[in-house]
């Protein structure tokens, strides 16, 4: 693990290795070696109305934290992103919604830390591709990013 | 709409979502609605999702992206 100094302007040294949207996320104390359950894996979903939108139930994020210790300042952005549907390449996006500041606590001497973060009401203004972008601050690129696939 | 996007050079602590347990690693904000604008706050509130078709066929777009975005 490095030693970065962040008050020399160098970034925190955090990454995350994964960001998994879901319904629900398990805890289990009493199995310890796999304490973590996700439930309901979504990657695409279709709403039950007419866009302009807000989703009723919430959106799970996980993710699985790695870096220095320390206390951060974690956003999760949504966008929306504007693609060619004939071959699929991004060329635009539209910035809807972020979400934070969560705050994150990766504790020493540990591989990975996972934490998940509730969205409640989660405004989609039309159908498409949709990315969820996790953002820590002090960070330039974003550690993760994944996306849902929103149907019409 | 402008995005709340972290500008800090260094990682600082707002304590209202402090964790205390492996049990409490799940967060969420404590104004369900801050993060939604006032056009948003209008929106029906869709609470039911329907069968999603094709599920296990060919992806229509690239569910993976190539490289991560900088912040703007």
């Amino acid at each position: 693990m490095s030693t970065g100094d962040w008050t020399a302007g160098g970034e925190p040294d955090i990454g995350a290795r994964c960001l998994i949207i879901c319904r629900e996320v398990q805890f289990d104390a009493a199995s310890p070696e796999t304490p973590y359950s996700l439930i309901g894996l979504l990657t695409e979903i279709r709403p039950r109305g007419d866009y302009p939108l807000v989703l009723g139930m919430p959106l799970t994020l996980f993710a699985e934290f790695f870096g220095q210790a320390g206390e951060y300042e974690v956003w999760i952005d949504l966008v929306r992103l504007e693609y060619d549907e004939d071959n699929g390449i991004v060329f635009g996006e539209v910035e809807e919604a972020s979400y934070g500041p969560f705050v994150l606590t990766l504790l020493p001497d540990l591989f990975i830390q996972s934490r998940w973060y509730f969205l409640r009401k989660v405004p989609i203004t039309e159908p498409g591709l949709h990315e969820f972008r996790l953002r820590v601050a002090g960070v330039t690129a974003p550690l993760a990013v994944q996306r849902l696939f929103v149907r019409g | 709409m402008p995005m709340k996007r972290p500008q800090m050079k260094q990682p600082t602590v707002t304590a209202r979502t402090r964790v205390e347990s492996p049990a409490d690693y799940g967060q969420e904000l404590p104004d369900p609605d801050g993060h939604l604008t006032e056009e948003q706050k209008k929106w029906p509130v869709v609470t039911e999702l329907l069968p999603v078709e094709g599920v296990t066929g060919q992806p229509t777009t690239d569910p993976t992206p190539k490289s991560l975005p900088a912040a703007g």
